[in-house]
């Protein structure tokens, strides 16, 4: 018996030996045979991907003001992609809304809850179409390098969150490009794609739901009334029509390739205060509640005159205005 | 192999017949003194030379408040605001976005004074810092059809520059005189990104100067005249939406369907007020301190007689600020 259990443990050994050997002759295969080493014995082998939907779902629910439909949409397709080992299809997202509202906000919140290291990680790529693609004529190569990006990034990690900011701003046609990769029939080698996590961000289709706010609003009905089915349609609407909304008559919208729309509402005056209101408490002054009153009345609000209905600006002001006035 | 040896062994005793050992022993010991003492300041070095560090780069909270009641005449809301944001910036150890700073008015009345004292409060060399950057419109972007390379080349300058120090300055001259769009190219610096290429813009400064919505501002600070009330009552809030309004919709203005304004990325607008003759003399006794003369108040008001005042009927504001000042003052005197 003695006798087997040494001869195995040195059958073992040997292999080990042998397998190092091996490694150092041939690299190619190397990687892979470490990597697969290395996966048994660590059991985090997916780019430091540290899923926390607890904590993401108290961030959002307590650090964003006024967007019930965004809480609500993002955290349940966030905890429902992640649950999946293997999904059907990765996670694509549109944001719309007017500026201030919170699109950046809640996805550099995504990104800091599912990755441990926040904008910082290698895994995270965010575009600017200003900063990356501003020649018109160079539409051609940007697809080019943008399909080379996205498919090598994908191999590498593949829980990737890609982030396309003002996607008003982007070249129409560029962005079809990504078509194969956020559908559910696609093959790349080494990866499984589909766990990938896609942001649209852009203000297209905020007219429609300042329209809505507004109607809610005369109808004499909370803010908090308005449900996703009432904005969902001409939303989509607007994105495919509107000429420069980078998704103008594209086939993602066709083929109905964008998992869930989140609608970002105009903010009210009292949500001002309350951005003015967090701003002043992590300088330490809490207690100047009448700072927080005059900032939200200095902010602009749109339609002028009258009542105050919406702030143009979202909370985008507030820092600075509190500045000033403190 | 021997003679090397003997060689060596010859070598060593010459060199160790001038070799003392008490003075070897004190030259060693002062010499290691000297080390540990140097060791303790590792920052000896960068007293010499320019370098992105607090030592060259900080607030001076004082030197800006005193040099902002002065050295800057007429201008009450302007140096109330930019004390306060500045201030509020600086102190802020993680501000969210660059600080973006808008000055807005009349011709003579200050701008680029005002950027000058805000460069000399926060770096130790002011203008002559390696880290503040002027860029004027009619200077370096002045041909129309080079616009796409001037938007990459500036692209290219900023995130440079940011790179190698993220408290840098870069302050932008006549923006009505900017081309559009060519502004649009550094916006998504002045966002609220966290970094963008890994590059964190969000400790640099960024100053605007323009003259769009001197007009407006004028023509308030005429209505607060007309209503009989005090210069010194006019408040930011009534300047601000005359400024944002007509800056926006100037095609003149280098503003002109820039995303600024669409994305609110400007932190504040500053106004400068028109200034009126009492402030055109205390320039020009300013002026004459600074050439060392003394300062004569007779031949200064008789230099302010002369100028050009508008409204006509009124003779309220100065046309040109204090712009002719240094040269009109040798006439007079």
């Amino acid at each position: 018996m003695e006798v087997v259990v040494q001869r195995l443990t040195l059958a073992m050994v040997f292999k080990v030996i042998v397998l190092v050997l091996y490694c150092h002759v041939n690299a190619l295969v190397c990687g892979f045979e470490m990597k697969t080493i290395y996966c048994t014995i660590a059991d985090n082998c997916e780019c430091d991907f540290k899923p926390n939907i607890r904590g993401l779902e108290w961030d959002l629910y307590k650090n964003l003001y006024g967007q019930h439909l965004a809480q609500d949409i993002v955290a349940e397709a966030i905890a429902n992609f992640l649950l999946k080992e293997n999904p059907i299809r990765p996670l694509v997202l549109s944001f719309h809304g007017a500026s201030g509202t919170g699109k950046s906000f809640v996805s550099s919140m995504l990104a800091r809850h599912l990755y441990g290291t926040a904008m910082g990680s290698p895994y995270i790529h965010q575009f600017v179409p200003t900063l990356h693609f501003p020649l018109p004529e160079r539409l051609q190569q940007y697809r080019h390098n943008l399909k080379q990006w996205v498919e090598g990034n994908l191999t590498t990690c593949a829980r990737s969150i890609f982030i396309f900011d003002e996607m008003e701003r982007m070249p129409s046609g560029l962005i079809d490009v990504l078509e194969p990769f956020l559908g559910p029939s696609h093959v790349v080698y080494q990866t499984n794609y589909r766990k990938a996590i896609y942001i649209f961000i852009s203000t297209t289709g905020q007219e429609v739901l300042h329209k809505v706010a507004i109607e809610m609003r005369t109808a004499g009905r909370d803010r908090e009334e308005i449900q996703l089915q009432d904005v969902e349609e001409p939303l989509t609407e607007a994105v495919f029509n509107t000429n420069n909304s980078g998704f103008y008559h594209s086939r993602i919208i066709t083929m109905k390739l964008i998992s869930r729309y989140v609608p970002f509402l105009p903010l009210c005056p009292h949500h001002v205060k309350r951005c003015a209101q967090r701003e002043l408490c992590q300088r330490g002054e809490c207690h100047r509640v009448d700072v927080a009153e005059e900032v939200s009345s200095a902010v602009f609000y749109t339609p002028n005159g009258g009542v105050h209905h919406f702030s143009s600006t979202g909370c985008k002001q507030v820092p600075a205005k509190v500045n000033v006035y403190l | 192999m021997k003679l090397c040896s003997a060689l060596g062994v010859w070598m060593f005793f010459n060199v160790a017949a001038a070799m003392e050992p008490i003075s070897t022993s004190i030259a060693v010991g002062m010499a290691a003194a000297l080390t540990g003492f140097l060791a303790s300041y590792p920052n000896l070095i960068y007293y010499f030379h320019e370098c992105c560090r607090p030592e060259w780069i900080s607030l001076n909270k004082t030197h800006l408040e005193v040099a902002l009641n002065k050295e800057l005449f007429g201008q009450h809301v302007a140096s109330r605001v930019v004390l306060k944001t500045v201030t509020g910036y600086m102190q802020n150890p993680n501000p969210k976005k660059p600080l973006v700073l808008s000055l807005h008015g009349w011709t003579g009345t200050g701008k680029n004074l005002m950027s000058q004292l805000i460069a000399e409060s926060i770096y130790h060399k002011g203008m002559e810092s390696g880290f503040v950057h002027l860029f004027t419109a009619t200077a370096h972007f002045q041909h129309q059809k080079h616009l796409e390379t001037y938007k990459e080349q500036l692209q290219m300058w900023v995130k440079g520059n940011v790179t190698k120090c993220p408290r840098s300055m870069f302050i932008f001259d006549e923006m009505d005189k900017m081309q559009p769009g060519l502004i649009d190219s550094i916006k998504p610096y002045l966002d609220y990104y966290d970094n963008l290429d890994g590059v964190s813009y969000r400790q640099a400064i960024f100053i605007f100067l323009s003259n769009a919505g001197g007009e407006k501002i004028a023509e308030v600070a005429l209505n607060f005249w007309n209503a009989g009330q005090e210069r010194e009552e006019i408040e930011l809030k009534d300047l601000e939406m005359a400024i944002t309004l007509s800056v926006f919709n100037n095609k003149q203005s280098g503003f002109w369907h820039a995303t600024l304004i669409d994305k609110h990325l400007v932190d504040v607008y500053v106004p400068f007020l028109p200034l009126e003759q009492k402030h055109v003399v205390q320039c020009g006794l300013a002026e004459m301190v600074a050439r060392k003369m003394k300062p004569d108040k007779e031949v200064v008001e008789r230099m302010a007689q002369d100028l050009n005042y508008f409204p006509k009927e009124h003779r309220l504001f100065a046309t040109q600020g204090c712009k002719v000042i240094s040269s009109r003052l040798d006439y007079y005197i």
